[in-house]
């Protein structure tokens, strides 16, 4: 008995066997008795014994004969459905709950004399188990495969271009990167609706823009723009082929850029409302800036009053260096974010403007 | 180690602590004087054995310099006693509420010297009187201290003889005011006469000797009606005066009465000092309802009280100083939300930083080491830590680590021990 | 009689067999994937397999696997009857021989014990109180460890009846003269503390010292790094304390085994806690500020708050 499996595989031959020998045995009665002969209704010619065709021997699984060191290779080449006896390993699937309750464990006898005691308990083997012919198999994906696919690809291949090492350098050389998929489907048509999308990337850095063009080309691309790494992203799907999807997203890309370099006449009402930023010389801190270094230079006329430097200094002392410094960090306090470290940088520059040294 | 078994009381001034209090009340010296007898304590019975006693005799966490106006960076963190009378008149409303029953508990009320205080401090001596007014603002997380700081602030100003305006919780303007009505000089406003008369009698409280001895004018006539008129060089004690018996008036008097401050602050006469508390309270929603709808709010801005606070808080007048606190607990903005912050820009919102750029923005932090020792050192000196264990180091360390060095905390925690 | 002597014979048979099977397949398996035959092992076939038939069945049982015989079969029981076909055991036509014999052992005990204690009332002599067998400190055996224990099934009928007689004769004065005995089916519960591993320290590259680790209450989770050498400084969600826990009951929660080791104030802590609400938040925090925190100290076993909180405990 070498394995479950086997038994159950020669019990199955035997069976078939006996079911033949019960025919042949049934003929046999006829000779021991007297028959009533109705001619026309029975055979009354001799029983002539049928030629019984000759067993022939049970062939042994393949796995059986495999020697260890084999080419495996060459024993699965393609992709297969799980065959149970061309693959020489003991593999089990299935989970078996252990039921008790079937055989009285307080009568040890028969549990021992049940047919199913040696078989409980123990997870399905290979033969004829459907569980592993269900899922995929990657017998014909080892890694002697893949060395062989490699070397037949190998002739095909070309040198890889110089210049282009690493990924920083096809990035900075080709910052356009376009991603399409093809699908091979077993089925009556060859086309797939899904291989018609055509995705294009691009950094906005490697593009040639202006604050404003900047500014307007994020406007223009919408939520197509990944502002924490600054890609832009354009999904292209309404053509019916691949090809004309890509050169829409090229004359896209290009319309994009060309309009945002564009200046159009209503652009000039833009109001501090519509600002994505906090500049300070459009917003009412200015003002005040300007409203108190006034009242500061005129104060300075009285020689008793303590005034900052900067202020008798310079004709336009909004131009000056603390001025400057103060809107940098009025603006950072908007811009970057509120935290201590922005707000301590905004009371330095606000007593060096207010405050004489 | 302690096991720690706290006595869980509630102690609101009670009569012990006043006795216990004003034995320790006369030795009250510069150095040293916040220090426990420990054989005393253990002759009362004391049985637990103390191991690693705060160091005796070394614990400094008072300076007898009880003029504001000498403090400077050397007396950081220790603290200086304020007399009954400036309590009286500068700090009667806007300090915590618990620190009013503290201070009849300890027999005496005292403030830290605190780094932020002492920083605009030192830019108030060094700013020049004839150029705008610089408004400072403090900020900083709930408990921090930042109504002590003002309040330390107009300790400072009051002392040097400045006329102090103090608004103590800027949103109780718009939260529970029992009385308003439209306005009869401005249309759309709503007066708060109530208010604006508790304004004005508050400015008669804190000033009262001072503005009796200035004896300031009034610069124009005012028509209050076809009867009462307020004549050109009228004492301003008598508008203030006028303001309070004529409760109807009070707004607009109010008005009146800061733009002659504000007229005699650029002249040289006097200086004034303009502290709100919640600042940040004077750009938000009202909680009061508007006829048409139920749920639409008045917004402050239309409040007569605040536009006359805003025109004091202005910087086209001279002779003075702004100081402003922004607080958590002034906007309706939800308190636990984790979007919120207590930064100036975020509490004001952009209209308001608008309104107050440029500022001085001076963050009130928690304790330092040095300030938070010093805090339980008086608190012991005071005997309001009686539990033996909170005598200790250790102890010390567990209400650090419990009340992260926040003042507000701290005394809730200390109270437990 | 014979039959069950064929039957092990066969079930021997059959799992020499499987064993012979298994190395052949294995060394296939080895040369399939191209790698050493000798050095293949299970983890190497586990992994194998796993490639070559992957399955996505959600329970792991239930996937395709090569193991070893020993660890897929069922072991059987041995056999139970001599050459003669006589069976070893005094009491096999009971149908469960250990369990009867226990519980005949048990019954001797307890009347061996009622003969002594009668013996020491004659002589005048009293229990000694002092050698009592404290009953808080342990527990009965479950039903599934008696099982196990015996290699028996029981009914529940039975194990009551085991649990009755184990009562008595524990609850027997002079129950410590066969203490040994009935310790045997007990569960000793202060063991659960010192099973808890003591974690070791790493170190970061300026050569501080610190711990890792983890852990839940309710629905919250807590991941802590605690520093030595510190100075009692605390970040929980990138916020102190006070920020994430505004009622003082969770920092009492959380420095409580901070408390407990004395180390209050010399260790830094950096944590992350998410879900839950915050009392939850602040005991996923105490259970993990804990174990990080013992390395320092022996093995907790007094304190009750301490010890991790384990479905079944002493400590309620």
């Amino acid at each position: 008995m070498a394995s479950a499996d086997q038994i159950s595989h020669e019990s199955m031959v035997n069976q078939s066997l006996r079911f033949k020998m019960a025919r042949s045995s049934v003929s046999c009665k006829y000779s021991e008795f007297s028959m009533v002969v109705i001619p026309g209704h029975n055979h009354t010619g001799d029983s002539v014994e049928r030629r019984r065709r000759p067993e022939l021997p049970v062939i042994p699984p393949r796995e059986k004969s495999m020697p260890i060191d084999q080419d495996w290779t060459t024993v699965w080449p393609t992709a297969s459905t799980f065959k149970w006896s061309a693959v020489p390993l003991p593999i089990r699937q299935g989970r078996v709950f252990v039921c008790f309750k079937n055989f009285s464990e307080s009568n040890i006898f028969n549990y021992f004399h049940s047919q199913k005691a040696e078989q409980d308990g123990i997870p399905p083997g290979k033969y004829g188990n459907l569980e592993l012919m269900k899922i995929p198999n990657f017998l014909h994906l080892t890694p002697n495969h893949i060395k062989k696919h490699c070397a037949a690809l190998k002739e095909f291949c070309t040198e890889w271009p110089e210049g282009l090492e690493t990924d920083e350098k096809c990035k900075k050389h080709f910052p356009v990167e376009v991603i399409s998929s093809d699908y091979i489907v077993d089925s009556i048509s060859l086309r797939d609706p899904r291989a018609r999308t055509v995705c294009i990337k691009i950094n906005l850095s490697s593009l040639d823009l202006d604050s404003h063009a900047k500014d307007k080309f994020i406007r223009l691309v919408g939520d197509r723009y990944n502002a924490d790494t600054g890609e832009l992203t354009l999904e292209l799907d309404r053509c019916p082929m691949k090809k004309q999807n890509h050169d829409y997203g090229i004359y896209l890309l290009s319309a994009l850029f060309k309009e945002s370099w564009k200046t159009e006449g209503w652009e000039s009402e833009k109001t501090v409302d519509d600002m994505e930023m906090y500049v300070w010389s459009m917003n009412e801190s200015k003002k005040n800036t300007q409203q108190i270094t006034e009242v500061m230079k005129k104060a300075a006329e009285n020689p008793s009053c303590k005034v900052p430097e900067y202020v008798l200094k310079s004709e336009n002392v909004l131009e000056t260096e603390p001025v400057q410094e103060y809107a940098a960090a009025v603006e950072d306090l908007h811009n970057v974010g509120e935290d201590l470290h922005s707000l301590e940088k905004y009371k330095e520059q606000v007593k060096k403007m207010l405050l004489a040294q | 180690m302690f096991s720690i078994v706290r006595p869980v009381l509630r102690r609101s001034a009670c009569a012990c602590r006043l006795i216990t209090s004003s034995s320790s009340n006369n030795s009250s010296t510069e150095q040293g004087s916040g220090t426990i007898n420990f054989n005393e304590l253990f002759q009362k019975g004391i049985e637990n054995p103390i191991r690693n006693p705060v160091k005796k005799g070394l614990a400094v966490c008072r300076t007898n310099q009880t003029d504001p106006s000498q403090h400077t960076i050397r007396h950081e963190g220790l603290y200086y006693r304020v007399a009954p009378e400036a309590i009286q008149r500068w700090m009667k409303e806007g300090l915590h509420p618990d620190i009013y029953p503290l201070f009849r508990a300890f027999n005496e009320s005292c403030l830290m010297v605190r780094r932020p205080a002492i920083e605009i401090m030192e830019c108030m001596r060094a700013a020049d009187y004839s150029l705008p007014a610089i408004r400072y603002m403090l900020y900083g997380r709930a408990g921090s201290g930042k109504s002590s700081t003002l309040a330390h602030l107009m300790h400072f100003c009051g002392s040097q003889d400045w006329v102090i305006t103090h608004v103590p919780w800027a949103p109780v303007l718009h939260r529970y005011s029992k009385e308003r009505v439209p306005s009869t000089f401005k249309e759309g406003r709503i007066d708060q006469p109530a208010d604006a008369a508790k304004w004005l009698s508050r400015l008669m409280t804190t000033n009262d000797p001072l503005l009796k001895t200035l004896n300031l004018k009034t610069h124009r006539k005012y028509i209050w009606s076809r009867r009462e008129v307020t004549e050109e060089g009228d004492a301003l004690t008598e508008l203030i005066d006028f303001g309070l018996q004529r409760v109807k008036y009070a707004p607009d008097v109010m008005g009146a009465v800061i733009r002659e401050l504000k007229l005699h602050a650029s002249s040289g006469n006097v200086k004034v000092l303009v502290a709100i508390d919640g600042v940040n309270g004077m750009w938000e929603q009202t909680r009061y309802i508007r006829e048409e709808s139920r749920h639409k709010f008045f917004h402050a801005q239309e409040l007569t009280i605040v536009q006359h606070l805003m025109e004091f808080l202005k910087n086209d007048w001279t002779g003075g100083a702004s100081v402003c606190t922004v607080d958590e607990g002034a906007t309706i903005k939800e308190m636990n939300d984790p979007l919120t912050s207590y930064m100036p820009r975020f509490l004001l919102g952009q209209k308001g930083f608008d309104f107050l750029d440029p500022f001085i923005p001076v963050h009130v932090p928690d304790y330092s080491d040095k300030e938070a020792n010093s805090c339980l050192d008086y608190y012991t000196d005071r005997k309001w830590i009686q539990h033996p264990a909170g005598l200790t180091e250790a102890g010390r360390t567990e209400m650090f680590f419990l009340s992260c060095k926040n003042p507000l905390e701290l005394y809730k925690v200390s109270r437990r021990w | 009689m014979r039959a069950y002597l064929e039957r092990a014979k066969a079930h021997d048979a059959f799992m020499q067999g499987e064993i012979s099977e298994y190395e052949i397949g294995k060394r296939h398996l080895a040369n399939i994937m191209g790698a050493d035959p000798d050095n293949f092992s299970q983890e190497d076939i586990d992994k194998a397999v796993e490639y070559l038939l992957p399955s996505g069945l959600f329970d792991k049982e239930a996937r395709p696997k090569m193991k070893h015989p020993h660890d897929v079969i069922p072991k059987r029981k041995a056999a139970e009857f001599d050459v003669d076909g006589r069976p070893f055991h005094t009491y096999f036509y009971t149908a469960k021989p250990q369990f009867f014999k226990l519980m005949h052992d048990a019954v001797f005990v307890l009347e061996s014990l009622k003969k002594e204690e009668d013996k020491m009332l004659r002589r005048g002599e009293e229990a000694n109180a002092d050698k009592k067998i404290i009953i808080g400190a342990s527990v009965w055996l479950t039903k599934p460890a008696v099982e196990e224990k015996l290699q028996e099934k029981l009914s529940d009928e039975e194990y009551d009846s085991f649990i009755r007689l184990f009562t008595r004769i524990i609850e027997h004065p002079i129950s410590y003269a066969e203490e040994t005995f009935i310790m045997q089916y007990r569960r000793v519960l202060s063991a659960e503390s010192m099973i808890s591993s003591i974690p070791e320290l790493i170190y970061d590259e300026a050569g501080r010292p610190y711990q890792e680790a983890e852990g839940a209450r309710k629905t919250s989770k807590a991941y802590v790094k605690i520093w030595s050498q510190g100075s009692g400084h605390v970040t929980v969600n990138g916020t102190d304390l006070l920020d994430c826990f505004p009622e003082i009951l969770d920092r009492e929660q959380v420095m409580s085994p901070l408390h407990f080791t004395n180390t209050l104030g010399r260790v830094d802590i950096e944590a992350r806690v998410e879900g839950g609400g915050h009392s939850s938040r602040a005991g996923a925090l105490r259970e993990e500020a804990l174990s990080p925190t013992s390395s320092e100290i022996p093995p907790l076993r007094v304190s009750p708050r301490i010890i991790k909180n384990n479905n079944v405990s002493f400590f309620g």
